[in-house]
């Protein structure tokens, strides 16, 4: 295979990562499936064949240090597998440390680089594991071979023949060759059970003249299977000697030759060597049934849908509702047009009526004149021109149904719409397992390297997520289990002290809510001391000695940089890097973290992140000229105030929202917007994340819409407060506020503002 | 002697690697993997074969083959391989000798190389991983 394919081949390469890191995952998953059970054939299996895949697709691609070192693997699993190896912890730990280097070989080459790191000692670490075979007593693999003789009739048959191929053959061959029928049934449990064909073709060829194959050769030396093939050769050969060569262990079942012209009335053809009495069986069985060769299914090897095919089902159902649609509007459209024309004509015909009545005027005129009732020539008027009054009333009814028609249309091209956004979206859903299943491997890695017993259950792995999100939620999450791990179990001695279980437990638990997925981190372990982190934040100046703090604010300082009340610093966390950067790349994502804890019961993390970033609801708002979205997850209300609502508190804008004070941010001022401040009232939209609140000061209020995020990607235009920006419905480019961002602005400014005063104070 | 210890019947019965004179088998193992070369070689000379060379990729077989020429009986032959593949050094060496015992070793997958390596005159072939039993019988089905 590898030869017909180009190595730079961009949609092979894309296949290969993909796949590469499939089998990656099947590599890692089954070693620590071994490390739980050792006996697991289906997981040595499982290993074995991921290893070969995986060698194979680079060799394919040419990326020779991953098949070299893939290879290495495959000869230590080939140990494993063949029971010379027993599976203890050293060679678990070996082959997840070569897992590792697989895994950055495959890594670099996805950006265009070539692994060179020294893994020496890694590969004298797996040659080792390579022990001198063992010439262990091996499965006596018992062959029965059953003999038997075919009537002679049988051996005279011609064999499904037509006369016209017989006569063929009989030119075909010299007069001193014999003509045979071979049967040949192949064993399907040989992995390579498609060349047996070939083989005994290869075989047979040099034995004499293959005249006809069924199936033909072509089919033979495609990738396929068949039970039986039957060959037709010209040759001198004896029938025994035939039979003999066709007899391949493990390649072929069973051989029956058979004469069709021959000198020699063989009484020996037709002998058969029989691997099973069940093969006999099968083979019974076969003889009953025509079978047509080219209905055998062949299989399709590593063909990847990583679609539910399913959506993609539902998508081409909407695009053909949509075309039907399309049809819809040509034809409103068409009706619209007509309609125009005779609108015309009745519009000419109107204007055609009217210059006669005016031209009529003077005649009524004069007959008034002449002493004509009013009532009467109101009367001539309405038989001669009553017609103007009906004129447009044909027009009027047509263009009422064509305008219903456009209604109905443009509604269901709505839903349809939004039936498609939401089609394409489940498209880019991935289950969470994806990163999930990281995790068993890092618990582990993790919990050995601080002697800590953890059971780690997974749960809701099935949850669905867009793609783009649930990669950035690696970090984070590993960051939460990081630290649930270091400092929230406790070491086995201390939590028997505790009365807890000697094994500690982490659930990683992803479920739906609504809109939002919500990924829950929970220990059983220690817990979070209030009463440290008390203490440390009044110790770093990040709260005032006199402050009360409430549980919940205490848990929400640990997010605050630089915040560790780890007593010592390991090489798993402490460093107090860690939980910060959770928060921010959470809120990234329009997402928040929040966390519970128990003391001595143990913590849970709780992050919520919106299904997808790609689309947002958004509360469209106008200041000055300029129109922004707020994303709705972060509006908790909106209200209209006036002038004298708001107070002032050190000369910061507030205002009472039920028992809250919250501050004003005038978007006009963080963005520079020349905005008419003298109206009596305005609007406010109550923003926030967590416990933060702040209101925005806005002119009008436009609606609810959704929006599609459109990043800025030139980092000279980006302005901080800008999330992105995205095109409206008639095509002007409104920005979307980044909340969270805001808020510190607001909070800056406060703070620049107090600065300056008491500077201009002192 | 040594080997008695592994192959408990083995002084029952004639070792495989011998022929009817009592010489052993020459084979030349060509094969870029050493574990691959390591395991044949031990198998095979656990039965009594001699193993007249070996070869890391397809040329250097080749050249084995001529230089140890007549004095080989066999050769196994990797597939894949770095400088020359094993089809290409199977249809050179049997352009050279056309009687000669090549058995292929492939790896699972490369069904059609083993396809074209038969029509090409190899005479047998081993699918890895490599079973004891599984290399010895292919390689006297071979030799007989």
């Amino acid at each position: 295979m590898s030869d017909y394919f180009d190595p730079k081949n961009e949609e092979l390469l894309k296949d290969f990562f993909a796949e590469a890191e499939a089998q990656i995952g099947v590599l890692e998953q089954n070693l620590l499936v071994l490390d739980n059970d050792p006996n697991n054939k289906d997981a040595v299996d499982e290993l074995f064949r991921a290893a070969h895949t995986l060698k194979g697709g680079s060799a394919t691609v040419q990326m020779d240090e991953i098949s070299k070192f893939t290879h290495l693997i495959e000869d230590v699993l080939e140990e494993v597998r063949s029971a010379n190896k027993k599976i203890t912890e050293q060679v678990i730990d070996s082959l997840l440390s070569a897992v590792d280097v697989l895994k950055d070989m495959v890594d670099k080459r996805a950006h265009g680089e070539v692994f060179e790191e020294d893994i020496k000692h890694l590969t004298t670490v797996l040659e080792n594991l390579i022990a001198v075979p063992q010439n262990q007593p091996k499965k006596s693999h018992v062959e029965r071979k059953v003999q038997k003789t075919v009537d002679s009739t049988e051996s005279k048959e011609e064999g499904g023949l037509t006369e016209y191929e017989l006569l063929e053959f009989q030119q075909n061959s010299s007069p001193d060759e014999n003509i045979y029928k071979i049967q040949v049934e192949f064993d399907e449990n040989n992995p390579m059970n498609t060349v047996g064909g070939i083989q005994v073709y290869a075989i047979l060829k040099n034995l004499g003249k293959i005249l006809k194959t069924i199936p033909e050769f072509e089919l033979l030396y495609a990738d396929n299977f068949f039970p039986e093939i039957t060959y037709y050769i010209a040759t001198k050969e004896t029938p025994t000697a035939i039979r003999d060569q066709c007899k391949i262990t493990d390649v072929t079942t069973d051989v029956s030759v058979y004469t069709i012209k021959g000198q020699i009335q063989g009484t020996e053809q037709g002998t058969s060597v029989k691997k099973s009495i069940q093969a006999e069986i099968e083979a019974a069985d076969h003889d009953l049934e025509e079978r047509d060769f080219k209905k055998v299914p062949h299989k399709l090897v590593g063909s990847v849908l990583r679609v539910d095919s399913k959506r993609i089902d539902t998508l081409l159902n909407l695009v053909s509702e949509i075309v039907i649609m399309k049809s819809a509007v040509n034809q409103i459209n068409l009706q619209f047009g007509s309609h125009y024309l005779e609108f015309q004509n009745i519009q000419a015909q109107f204007q055609e009526r009217i210059k006669e009545l005016f031209d009529r005027l003077p005649d009524y005129m004069e007959e008034i004149q002449k002493g004509t009732s009013l009532k009467a020539i109101k009367k001539n008027i309405l038989t001669e021109f009553g017609d103007l009054l009906s004129m447009h009333g044909h027009f009027d009814s047509l263009y009422k149904d064509s305008l219903a028609k456009f209604r109905g249309t443009a509604q269901s091209l709505g839903r349809i719409t939004s039936s498609l956004q939401e089609g394409v979206m489940q498209i880019r859903m991935v289950p969470i397992s994806h990163i999930f299943s990281r995790f068993p491997r890092l618990v582990r890695d993790l919990s050995k390297s601080l002697k800590k017993k953890i059971n780690l259950i997974i749960e809701g792995e099935q949850t669905e997520l867009d793609k783009s999100i649930i990669e950035d939620l690696l970090d984070p999450l590993i960051h939460c289990v990081r630290n649930s791990i270091d400092h929230g179990i406790e070491e086995p001695k201390e939590r028997e002290k505790l009365g807890k279980e000697k094994e500690g437990t982490i659930v990683l638990r992803a479920s739906n809510e609504g809109n939002m997925v919500v990924i829950e981190i929970e220990d059983d372990g220690i817990g979070i001391d209030v009463g440290a982190i008390r203490k440390k934040a009044i110790d770093t100046g990040l709260i005032h000695p006199d402050k009360s703090l409430s549980d919940i604010e205490a848990y929400n300082l640990i997010f605050k940089p630089g915040f560790s009340t780890a007593k010592r610093v390991t090489d798993v966390s402490g460093r107090g890097v860690g939980l910060d950067v959770v928060k921010q790349q959470i809120e990234k994502m329009n997402g928040d973290v929040s966390i519970w804890s128990s003391f001595n019961q143990g913590t849970k993390f709780t992050i919520r992140i919106p299904l997808t970033l790609a689309i947002v609801q958004g509360l469209l708002v106008r200041v000055g000229k300029e129109i922004y979205a707020i994303p709705i997850t972060s509006v908790f209300e909106t209200l209209r105030i006036t002038g004298k609502d708001i107070k002032r508190i050190d000369n910061y804008e507030v205002f009472n929202l039920r028992e809250d004070v919250i501050s004003l941010i005038r978007l006009n001022k963080i963005f520079n917007i020349p905005v008419d401040e003298t109206r009596e009232y305005n609007y406010v939209v109550v923003v926030g994340s967590g416990e933060k609140k702040v209101g925005l000061f806005v002119d009008v209020l436009i609606g609810e819409e959704d929006v599609v995020i459109k990043p800025l990607k030139d980092r000279f235009t980006k302005s901080p407060g800008i999330a992105g920006a995205t095109i409206l419905g008639d095509g002007t480019v409104s920005l979307i506020l980044d909340v969270n961002e805001l808020l510190n602005l607001g909070l800056e400014m406060e703070i620049d503002e107090r600065k300056k005063r008491e500077g201009i104070i002192s | 002697m040594k080997t008695k210890m592994d192959f408990p019947n083995i002084n029952q019965r004639k070792p495989e690697g011998l022929r009817e004179d009592g010489k052993p088998f020459r084979v030349l193992i060509v094969d870029d993997s050493m574990f691959v070369t390591k395991q044949i070689g031990q198998i095979l000379t656990s039965e009594g074969f001699e193993i007249a060379g070996t070869a890391s990729n397809g040329e250097e077989g080749l050249e084995k083959y001529k230089e140890l020429y007549p004095k080989v009986d066999l050769v196994t032959m990797d597939i894949t391989m770095p400088v020359m593949d094993g089809v290409t050094s199977l249809e050179k060496i049997v352009e050279f000798d056309k009687n000669a015992n090549i058995i292929m070793i492939s790896a699972l997958g490369k069904q059609d190389l083993v396809k074209k390596s038969l029509l090409l005159g190899a005479k047998n072939y081993i699918v890895k991983p490599l079973d004891r039993k599984k290399v010895l019988e292919r390689v006297m089905m071979t030799l007989k």
